[in-house]
């Protein structure tokens, strides 16, 4: 072996051992770049399945699903669910725009979900006053979670689906630290509804 | 006479009894109100700096648990309010903010406990690094110089032999 080629073998060496003793500086100065950032919303059905979720509903019947997160985002997140009903003509949230339904919130949920973690709670409802005259269903009291809401959404009959139809949906909002306030993520789950005598 | 002012006097009772009852109903919702915003600035504190404590690096599962006990609190406090049911608000709120209060300044000690942490890991992880990367520059200059007398030794050593030129 030539000298010189001997020398560019040390040389090698010598700046991966270098690199070698450096990498764990490195590491901590230069952050890798994040994946995808992103919150999964979802329901489940009560075997937390999506088997058996409600459709047809009838009055002083409860129903129970799950609801579920899970968090993509790379840092813990402050979420709040809201549950609101709406009828079929009504406003649900606006994926284009990105904006939340005009809709009063019923009822909320507020979690703590770690970096990675997954977080998931009971979502049962009770529709307690159906009432139906005209070719119009009224539905006029609610219970989610146990606590009643006096709601008065009325649905007229929907001659191409044959059904009095609303939706049940939880829109995700998440805490903006920097700004002090909660945001609407633009996505909502629902669930549609066929009220039955 | 006496009559009459007596009457009069039931109905003045009456008409500011009436007035009171009218007024205490606003201010026992605005308090419930007051409460839960109370108990939502005290969790949005407290979760900013869990957030910034986990940023430098602290183990945060303790508080994030009690975090979403206090986000259950006001939330039941916030369904409550929503549904006119206004009995058990405060009380919730109450017990958000007192949790909440609690995760902040765990959360507080947290951070300046990872901080100081993160900064020596930092110092020490740096040093490591110079100095592994200096001694083994070192180690190798030598092992070089070593290499290269041998080397020449070597070469010294050879015996020069004859070769027939063949042209």
């Amino acid at each position: 072996m030539k000298l010189e080629n001997a020398r560019i073998i040390f040389v090698t060496i010598g700046l991966i051992g270098v690199l070698l003793f450096a990498s764990p500086t490195i590491v901590l100065l230069l952050k890798p770049p994040a994946g995808q950032e992103f919150t999964e919303l979802y329901i489940l059905g009560p075997n937390h399945t999506f088997d058996y979720i409600p459709f047809n509903i009838k009055a002083n019947v409860t129903y129970l699903v799950y609801l579920g997160i899970g968090n993509n985002v790379g840092s813990p997140c402050y979420y709040t669910c809201f549950v609101k009903i709406g009828n079929e003509t009504q406003f649900l949230p606006n994926a284009t725009l990105g904006t939340a339904s005009p809709l009063p919130a019923l009822y909320e949920y507020k979690s703590f979900v770690g970096k990675g973690g997954t977080w998931e709670a009971p979502l049962t409802f009770q529709v307690n006053n159906l009432a139906f005259t005209n070719g119009e269903c009224q539905l006029s009291g609610m219970t989610i979670n146990g606590v009643d809401y006096p709601v008065s959404i009325a649905s007229a009959w929907n001659s191409n689906a044959t059904g009095f139809f609303y939706n049940l949906f939880v829109e995700l909002w998440i805490y903006n630290s920097t700004l002090g306030t909660i945001q609407y993520n633009n996505r909502y789950v629902s669930l549609f509804l066929n009220m039955t005598e | 006479m006496k009559r009459q002012a007596t009457k009069i006097g039931i109905a003045m009772v009456l008409v500011i009894m009436v007035l009171l009852s009218l007024h205490i109903t606003p201010v026992k919702a605005s308090n419930e109100s007051a409460s839960i915003e109370a108990a939502n600035s005290s969790i949005n504190q407290a979760f900013t700096n869990v957030l910034a404590a986990e940023k430098a690096g602290g183990n945060i599962t303790q508080l994030l648990t009690e975090l979403n006990n206090a986000g259950q609190l006001l939330a039941a406090a916030d369904n409550a309010y929503r549904s006119g049911n206004l009995t058990s608000v405060t009380s919730n709120a109450e017990n958000a903010s007192l949790i909440a209060d609690q995760v902040n300044s765990n959360a507080l000690s947290l951070l300046n406990a990872s901080i100081g942490k993160s900064q020596n890991n930092f110092w020490l992880t740096l040093v490591f690094s110079i100095d592994g990367a200096f001694v083994f520059v070192v180690v190798l200059f030598l092992v070089w110089r070593r290499f290269k007398r041998n080397y020449r030794m070597k070469l010294l050593g050879l015996k020069p032999k004859v070769v027939k030129n063949e042209a």
